[in-house]
């Protein structure tokens, strides 16, 4: 402004011809001049304005690529009781097209299936014509074939990236975990159950990486054993298939699940073929002898018999059309320990009848026999009992046959005959003693199951179990070897074994139930086809190597006892 | 005297300005690190899962077995190799020890492989 001020005067001395024309001149520009000055100061605060506001303006959110994860979930991490991985999520790249964004249409899905040789171009080339925003090329790349397709650069090709179920252990632990959908929704095992009930993964955040997780009372060495005798004697025994479960007596957790043919998780497929299914849970068998130990153990109970009661066995029962004869006749009078170990069906049948039908049924109500098992494992079958419930059917329930049920639910029924009377559900998440008591309910007394054991032992040590004898682990169990239908009739070359065993007899841990499913005469079980050749042997395997893992330490007789000079030598 | 006040006032004003102006651009600057940081962090969980499903990939217990079976000259524990202090009888140690084990040599502990507490 003092500038402006010392301006005019130079002007005045120039031009004083006509004062009065300069000064207006003067007082007009004056004004122009200050516009002048006005607009810029305007524009210049504007500009500083705009600059200020572009400082302070938050960060553009997130980054140039928007990471969408949205289409499939994260799951937890399922672990065996051990901490070890059963299932886990890992990203995985999902390739996508923009249609909007593609140039050439032809030679895009033509790169893209250079490096993907099993993309149907013709079909590509179809979707991206139809002009949707979205189309979804391939799911699960590895990470080599998305640097590949980076690599090529061409455009209006992009990534999604979105978890991926993985099953490190494959098909080991395959019934008990189950599998899930290509949107990572659960489908079948563990992983349904843990969609189900969200809060499971919640409730225990403290595994070492902070992410959710869900453990299972499985022990995955335990599960490895079991999967691989089994397998070994699907094959020795050519048998059509094989299952295994393992159960500790007490707290009632799963700890081993197997049923042969199984399939790969991370293949999930393979789940859809027919004779996959868990046969543990989902199938329902008549289990034949095994069922003895029920009739005798409710017989004890009731006080209807005792160890040193006799029952007649010299000859068959006819019943009507129906004849019961043992298969390992002795035709003599039989003790309750000796109808056990030889197995009679006839001592079976008329001890059930002592018992009488409705107290027969009671029994096996009480143990959870009749009615439908519910375990975390959603996909479990209901029993099949007769609906006329008449003195034949309770004489053929006494060995087995005329009611069929899932091996699970058998195992979870000779809990108290092992354990000491408590009737325990068997359970898949890990679950203590005292957790398990607390809920069990006495189903028969103390003293019955303690005659169980001492059965149960005499039948390995003299009976049909011999070939289950794991030395040092006093091991007792029952054989059952069941007949088929074909057709209308009782076929007796299918059979369906199985064996019932616990260990150790003298304070049971464990129960162990093995089943094989039409097993043949081999040589390797002398010809034979029954339990006593082919499930009790395989349970004998099994126990000799879980029993170490398990914790249970072997105990032999004294005079077995000594040490190996080789071995007292390297000490 | 006012006059001075109101520079002083308006110099004050800008320089506060501009340190107001440094700090929020530092944060913001601190704002883009954590943002990568977050995204760094991401990258190197996944590389985690990933690792952790290898690793137990490797330790399937058939993979172990069979290593095991091929590397290692051992055999499993048979039942008679365990045994448990408490059951250790007096006669057990009363056994004639080897020759060898005479003169210099303390007498050795008795072959025990004590098995460890069950879970």
């Amino acid at each position: 402004m003092k500038a402006l001020k010392a301006n005019p005067v130079a002007e005045t001395a120039k031009a004083n011809a006509d004062p009065r024309a300069e000064r207006v001149h003067l007082a007009r520009s004056r004004h122009r001049y200050r516009l002048a000055c006005l607009v810029f100061a305007a524009s210049f605060l504007l500009i500083a304005f705009r600059l200020v506001s572009f400082g302070f303006a938050a960060p553009e959110p997130g980054s140039a690529i928007p990471h969408d994860i949205s289409a499939t979930v994260h799951r937890p991490d399922i672990l065996d009781r051990h901490g070890r991985l059963l299932a886990t999520d890992i990203k995985g790249a999902t390739l996508y097209a923009d249609p909007a964004r593609v140039i050439d249409r032809d030679e895009l899905s033509e790169q893209v299936a250079s490096v993907l040789p099993d993309i149907n171009t013709a079909e590509l080339r179809e979707k991206l014509q139809q002009g949707r925003r979205f189309v979804s090329i391939k799911r699960e790349l590895t990470p080599t074939q998305q640097a590949e397709i980076h690599e090529l650069g061409v455009p209006g090709l992009g990534f999604i990236e979105e978890y991926r179920r993985v099953y490190p252990v494959g098909a080991t632990a395959c019934h008990v975990v189950g599998h899930v959908d290509v949107d990572n929704k659960g489908l079948a095992g563990i992983e349904k159950f843990i969609d189900d009930n969200p809060q499971l993964a919640m409730s225990r955040p403290e595994n070492p990486e902070g992410g959710e997780s869900v453990t299972l009372s499985l022990d995955l060495g335990v599960q490895h054993v079991l999967r691989e005798e089994l397998s070994r004697a699907l094959v020795s025994y050519r048998a059509k298939a094989a299952a295994g479960v393992i159960i500790n007596v007490h707290s009632g957790e799963v700890v081993g699940l197997a049923s042969l043919p199984d399939y790969d998780p991370n293949h999930r497929e393979q789940a859809l073929a027919k004779d996959r299914l868990n046969r543990i849970s989902s199938g329902t068998y008549e289990m034949g002898s095994v069922f003895k130990v029920f009739t005798v153990a409710s017989v004890l109970d009731a006080g209807i018999a005792t160890m040193r009661s006799t029952y007649d066995a010299t000859s068959a029962i006819h019943v009507g059309s129906f004849t019961i004869d043992d298969f390992h006749a002795k035709h003599q009078r039989l003790t309750v320990p000796e109808v056990f170990i030889y197995s009679s069906n006839i001592g079976a049948a008329k001890m059930a009848l002592d018992l009488g039908v409705e107290r027969h049924r009671a029994a096996l109500e009480k143990l959870g026999l009749l009615t439908r098992l519910t375990t975390e494992l959603g996909e479990s079958a209901a029993p099949i009992v007769p609906a006329h419930w008449e003195r034949i059917n309770t004489m053929t329930i006494a060995f087995g046959h005329g009611l069929s049920v899932t091996p699970l639910q058998l195992a979870a029924a000779a809990l108290p005959l092992v354990n000491g009377g408590l009737a325990v559900t068997p359970t898949f998440l890990p679950r203590s003693r005292a957790e398990a008591e607390a809920q069990a309910r006495q189903v028969l007394k103390p003293a019955t199951s303690k005659a169980m054991l001492q059965l149960m032992r005499l039948n390995v040590l003299k009976g049909t179990g011999k070939r289950a004898n794991a030395e040092g682990y006093r091991v007792g169990g029952k054989t059952g070897t069941a007949e088929k239908v074909i057709g209308r009739h009782y076929s007796s070359s299918t059979l369906l074994t199985s064996f019932l065993a616990t260990f150790p007899t003298d304070a049971p841990e464990y129960l162990v139930l093995v089943m094989l499913d039409e097993p043949q005469r081999v040589a390797a079980s002398d010809n034979q086809a029954t339990a006593g050749v082919n499930a009790a042997p395989t349970v004998g395997k099994i126990v000799e190597r879980i029993a170490p893992i398990l914790g249970v330490p072997p105990r032999l007789p004294e005079d077995q006892r000594k040490f190996d000079e080789k071995v007292l030598a390297s000490y | 005297m006012l006059r001075f006040v109101n520079i002083c006032l308006v110099l004050g004003l800008a320089a506060l300005a501009y340190v107001i102006y440094q700090v929020k651009y530092e944060a913001r600057a601190l704002d883009e690190q954590i943002v990568d940081l977050n995204k760094k962090i991401e990258g190197e969980r996944d590389g985690i899962a990933v690792l952790r499903a290898e690793w137990s990939l490797l330790n399937r217990p058939e993979r172990i077995e069979r290593l095991a079976a091929k590397y290692l000259k051992l055999a499993p524990a048979q039942p008679r190799q365990l045994i448990t202090l408490d059951r250790l009888a007096d006669r057990d140690f009363e056994r004639p020890r080897p020759e060898t084990a005479g003169a210099g040599t303390k007498p050795s502990t008795v072959p025990v492989a004590v098995q460890a507490p069950a879970e």
